[in-house]
């Protein structure tokens, strides 16, 4: 967003508007600002009305510029209370969405949606924030369902992305033995399919690498290897092809943790090498890159240049981020056969996360070091 | 959006900005035209509050 987005001069004229916040929710200092609106997914964006300190919006994951100027809009009109008869829903479903409480937001959107006239123009962002608040409250066969009957109607939106990923998603999250599983899961995938194949410009790419995600894990699912590779390579090929097109350095580093990913999913870690270091060297200051190298020297079995690349994002690491850092620097000692080193790494992990203020603490995080430590 | 799949991808992707902000003083970075307050929601609320606008947070990690 930082990259693409908010640099965008159209956005320019909505400077004085509002206040602008960026938190970064690895710092301990915003540890209040994160209990008082939950964040449950990067990015997160919220309105927040001042007079009440109430949240008048949220939305989770990235958005186009002209996405971000719908929610300003919205948001504008939510806080100068101008909302009437299915805004207002919305409006409340909003407001509720952004304090967390996800089964109420659930039922609100649903009234919403179920209330707007044809041609709604918030009916996207009330649907991709349905089937959020669905897939948040375990509501797997509601959340596919969704996605199905409203990706008929967005197929042709930037929500396209988000609806088919999504839905894919929660149709691969239903039970095997639902019966209504399989219909799903076959109109999903090729929703996503449609989407990952029209090439088009005005959907974020971080959406559109979402969908190559669900229908990789959908393949993984499967256990069509061939079919899952293919789409692997389709992943990374579009990836690619997003990085070589940056005007600067951020841009093009935007794209290195989802291209590490499929490199590693394709068994080719060394294809990371080369823009990661060129990202350490354009960042100096930031953890990532030595950090990315770090796990693709491991998955070279590189030990020692594995070891110093995460000697040098340890240097610069702070907050949750710290303990993954961590932990892959314990396989890289488990990788040199070296054991005691390897539990040292992982214990000084679990201090680190038992030491993150609340907020930021996570207890499955704690429960899943202290089952690898056996203690 | 998906919370448990799709999400690490936005998480990943979206979280992974790792452009250095323009400085424009102290707490503050400019994205654009747009002065961002750095890590300060006190400091934001105040100013906010005398403007009588609301606050736009964007909640990121430099993952």
């Amino acid at each position: 967003m930082r990259a693409f987005v908010f640099t965008d001069k159209t956005l320019e004229r909505r400077a004085g508007q509002f206040v602008w916040l960026s938190i970064d929710t690895e710092k301990p200092g915003n540890a209040a600002f994160t209990r008082q609106f939950p964040v449950e997914g990067l990015p997160t964006f919220f309105v927040l009305d001042s007079a009440t300190e109430t949240p008048a919006l949220k939305w989770l994951g990235g958005a186009t510029v002209l996405q971000v100027q719908k929610l300003l809009d919205d948001a504008l009109r939510t806080v100068a209370a101008g909302n009437h008869g299915v805004d207002e829903i919305l409006a409340r479903a909003d407001r509720v969405f952004g304090e967390g409480r996800n089964a109420e937001a659930a039922r609100l959107y649903r009234e919403a949606l179920t209330a707007a006239p044809p041609a709604w123009p918030r009916y996207g962002r009330a649907l991709e924030s349905l089937l959020y608040t669905l897939d948040a409250t375990k509501d797997a066969e509601g959340c596919a369902r969704t996605a199905r009957d409203g990706f008929v109607r967005l197929k042709s939106t930037p929500s396209a992305a988000n609806v088919a990923g999504s839905g894919l998603g929660c149709a691969l999250s239903m039970k095997p033995d639902n019966p209504a599983r399989q219909e799903l899961l076959d109109a999903l995938r090729a929703d996503a399919l449609s989407v990952v194949r029209s090439k088009r410009r005005d959907i974020a790419a971080d959406d559109v690498s979402s969908v190559f995600q669900a229908l990789e894990q959908d393949r993984e699912d499967a256990k069509d290897a061939a079919g899952r590779r293919s789409l692997l390579e389709q992943h990374a090929s579009f990836l690619e092809e997003r990085a070589s097109r940056a005007r600067k350095p951020e841009e093009r580093a935007v794209f290195d943790s989802h291209r590490l990913g499929a490199y590693l999913d394709l068994g080719q870690p060394e294809r990371a090498i080369p823009m990661l270091q060129q990202s350490e060297k354009d960042f100096p200051d930031d953890y990532n890159p030595p950090a990315r190298l770090a796990v693709a020297y491991n998955a070279m079995k590189k030990r020692d240049d594995a070891a110093a690349a995460s000697d040098r994002a340890l240097a610069k690491a702070y907050g949750p981020r710290r303990i993954g850092i961590l932990q892959t620097r314990a396989d890289i000692e488990a990788g040199r056969g070296d054991a005691a080193a390897s539990r040292r790494y992982l214990e000084e992990a679990l201090r680190t996360a038992e030491a993150l203020p609340e907020g930021q603490r996570s207890d499955r995080t704690i429960a899943s070091l202290r089952k690898k430590l056996g203690s | 959006m998906r919370l448990s799949r799709a999400l690490l991808a936005v998480v990943l992707l979206s979280g992974a900005l790792v452009a250095l902000p323009a400085p424009c003083g102290a707490g503050t970075y400019k994205a654009g035209g747009l002065p961002f307050i750095e890590d300060d929601y006190a400091r934001a609320l105040a100013a906010a509050k005398s403007r009588h606008v609301p606050i736009f947070v964007e909640a990121w990690a430099p993952w």
